[in-house]
């Protein structure tokens, strides 16, 4: 281990969470009061925090001598990352849905202080928590929350978007909100449904079973199906509008408990890592 | 199959009833304590303290979700709407893979074919063959194969799931090091077969070589290698070596290194009278430098044996001890190697110390054909949602172009796309 590459990862997770604090606090701001310099320089700041905790990565990465996906600090870190990078892509490409941001920055920033809550020290990893299925299916997962978390940003906004409070936000249309949180919940099917595989593969090089419906597991596959169902009414039954959102935000709680919370209230093999 | 019956499995109806069902059945399976995994003394405790409850459960398999008839006919059902429905997919995506037709209430007049063209490409579309002299051009076109190909892939890996589950077996072995075990599965602590399937079994003598464990700082195990040899011929080993997370196929049977259970063994010699002399290899997971490590052991017609590794001496002068609790009197002897004591009315000979493993054999059936359906699905998944396709046909006609334009999803989304390649700056003629 290299402790000063460490002691410099856990200060720059510091800055990068308090750079994303004072962005939050800009963007939300500078929306509600319609000042678009304010708001501008709060999607600035993300973007500085953005760039800080990927060096605060790269340096855990550097000084535990493992990826940053293994802990439940480095996992957390690597969530609030990946929903941080596809935000800022989505708003690169279509800026109209920058508003956003009033939900997806302060969910980024509670995951990653959630992260930095549980400790950053490096643990002792045991012998199951090498290969490269082990990392595809970590990071699969990333992606699947990132996404989840969009869609979760869309359908929120749908539900709530004739109240005064979100018109303050100007968001977009409720045909855009609608399609996005579609599209997401497409792209968070298929990355679960990968990351799920790939542990499966992993899985079995590991201890010798593929599937053993184990809570976490079972969990994974409960998301994965009402994701799956979502997709089902939406395409073939007419499902949209409220009803979607409201199904996707069940989606999403499934989503946040199978990842975060399973392994901490049952036994399981993935409390290994958790615990 | 009746074409009837056929529709009604593929009817969207029935297949989100059954997905709900199997929604359902795993909400059950982690909501109601189950037999195999949760411990056999918080079951039955779990039993005792609802007792109403645990019959009604017992009575519909609940306490067994994934091995119960009525989910077993569940997935049965399940597997068989999912591969009608993945026909009748196959079929449609073929169709739309040679593509479409040109929408007849659309004509763009004052514009040329050529000009249109080269803003498809210009947006990444590429020009296929296009039928009845139509020009066609597409973006990502495999993916009008995606659905198809996903739900392939949950048919070729549920299938195989239940193949693998007939089929296989497995076995798991305790393993002293330097120890020879002959062909049978005598000794094998536990076993799972498949209704079809067999334990496995190598039917040639197997020996552990050495194990290696590396250890971090902190004591916990880092990684373990295990080396074990095959009898070939009358006198010639071969080796092979396993390490957790990398198993070791050996004569079509797959050999994990169990990560956490190894450490170091008391081979010890009890007797008493009235009771079998046993001899008994007492097994000590591995635990930080400097701490004991307990252990019991219950021979045949013998009461429980507790046992203290302790090698580096913390605890006294000799490094095993070996303890019996009968009622209020308890009978106990530390012992060295090569050493033999009484204690109370037994008699121990600590004969010689060496170390153990645990193993896991695994006969694999159509594993990999279940990888395979995995790949299939994530290739679909992707293509699904990652690679929508699109594309646009069209024809001159008169003074303008005829055309058609499609999504697979979304279509929405790609309005803007579509009014750009056809310069109509979303005035649709």
């Amino acid at each position: 281990m290299r402790e000063w590459a460490l002691s410099a990862e856990v200060v720059a997770h510091l800055f990068a969470m308090v750079t994303y604090a004072i962005a939050v606090g800009l963007a939300v701001f500078g929306t509600i009061m319609s000042k678009p310099r304010l708001e501008k320089a709060g999607h600035l700041l993300a973007a500085i925090g953005f760039v800080i905790q990927s060096c605060a990565l790269l340096l855990r990465w550097y000084g535990a001598s493992h990826g940053p996906y293994l802990t439940r600090y480095e996992v957390l870190s690597s969530n609030s990352w990946m929903a941080m990078a596809l935000f800022l892509f989505l708003v690169w490409r279509t800026p109209r849905l920058r508003s956003l941001s009033v939900i997806i920055y302060p969910a980024t920033l509670l995951v990653l202080g959630l992260g930095i809550y549980t400790g950053p020290e490096v643990q002792m990893l045991p012998p199951t928590f090498t290969g490269v299925w082990l990392v595809l299916h970590v990071c699969f997962y990333f992606v699947a929350f990132a996404a989840a978390l969009m869609s979760l940003g869309a359908s929120v906004f749908y539900v709530f978007h004739s109240s005064e409070f979100v018109q303050r936000f100007t968001p977009p249309s409720r045909d855009v909100l609608d399609r996005e949180s579609y599209r997401f919940a497409g792209l968070t099917f298929a990355f679960w449904g990968i990351g799920m595989l790939t542990g499966a593969i992993w899985a079995y090089y590991s201890w010798g079973r593929y599937w053993g419906w184990d809570p976490v597991e079972t969990w994974s596959l409960i998301t994965w199906f009402v994701y799956g169902i979502y997709l089902h009414l939406r395409r073939f039954f007419g499902l949209k509008g409220r009803s979607a959102a409201l199904l996707l935000t069940i989606g999403f709680a499934l989503a946040v408990g199978s990842l975060f919370f399973t392994s901490l209230l049952t036994t399981s093999l993935h409390s290994e890592y958790f615990n | 199959m009746n074409k009837k019956l056929l529709d009604r499995l593929i009817s969207r109806r029935i297949s989100v009833a059954l997905m709900t069902f199997v929604l359902g059945a795993a909400v059950i399976g982690v909501v109601v304590p189950q037999r195999s995994s949760t411990s056999l003394k918080s079951f039955t405790d779990w039993q005792s303290a609802n007792p109403g409850v645990a019959a009604a459960v017992g009575a519909l398999q609940m306490d067994h979700v994934f091995s119960s008839w009525w989910f077993l006919v569940g997935l049965a059902l399940f597997t068989l709407s999912l591969s009608a429905a993945t026909w009748s997919m196959i079929s449609r995506a073929s169709s739309r893979y040679r593509g479409g037709g040109l929408d007849p209430h659309t004509l763009l007049e004052g514009v040329s074919a050529e000009e249109i063209a080269l803003r498809a490409e210009a947006a990444g579309y590429h020009e296929v063959p296009g039928a009845g002299g139509m020009r066609r051009f597409a973006r990502h076109r495999f993916g009008w194969w995606g659905s198809a190909l996903m739900h392939l892939g949950m048919v070729v890996a549920v299938i195989a799931a239940l193949v693998s589950s007939a089929f296989a077996g497995s076995a798991i072995v305790d393993f002293s090091v330097g120890e020879v075990r002959e062909p049978g599965d005598a000794g094998y602590l536990y076993k799972e077969t498949g209704p079809l399937g067999s334990v496995p079994e190598f039917g040639t003598p197997v020996r552990l070589d050495r194990i290696d464990p590396v250890m971090w700082p902190t004591g916990e195990v880092k990684s373990l290698e295990a080396q074990i040899s095959v009898l070939r011929g009358s006198d010639t080993w071969e080796p092979f070596s396993a390490s957790a997370n990398y198993p070791v196929s050996v004569d079509g049977y797959v050999v994990y290194v169990s990560p956490g259970e190894f450490g170091d063994a008391a081979f010890v010699e009890l007797s008493a009278e009235g009771l079998p002399d046993s001899p008994v290899r007492i097994e000590f997971p591995m635990v930080a430098a400097g701490e004991p490590s307990y252990s019991e052991v219950m021979p045949d017609g013998w009461p429980v044996v507790e046992a203290r590794w302790d090698p580096e001496m913390t605890r006294g002068d000799k490094p095993l001890a070996l303890r019996v609790v009968a009622g209020e009197t308890i009978h106990q002897v530390v012992l060295e190697e090569g050493e033999s004591a009484e204690f109370g009315p037994y008699s121990a000979s600590f004969e010689f110390e060496g170390q153990w493993a645990r193993l896991i054999i695994v006969r694999p059936v159509a594993v990999n054909v279940i990888f395979f359906g995995f790949g299939v699905i994530a290739l679909g998944s992707l293509m699904i949602y990652v690679f929508i396709p699109r594309e646009i046909v069209m024809a001159e006609e008169g003074v303008g172009v005829r055309y058609g334009w499609r999504a697979a999803r979304m279509p929405h989304a790609y309005h803007e796309e579509r009014d750009q390649i056809l310069g109509t700056n979303g005035e649709r003629e």
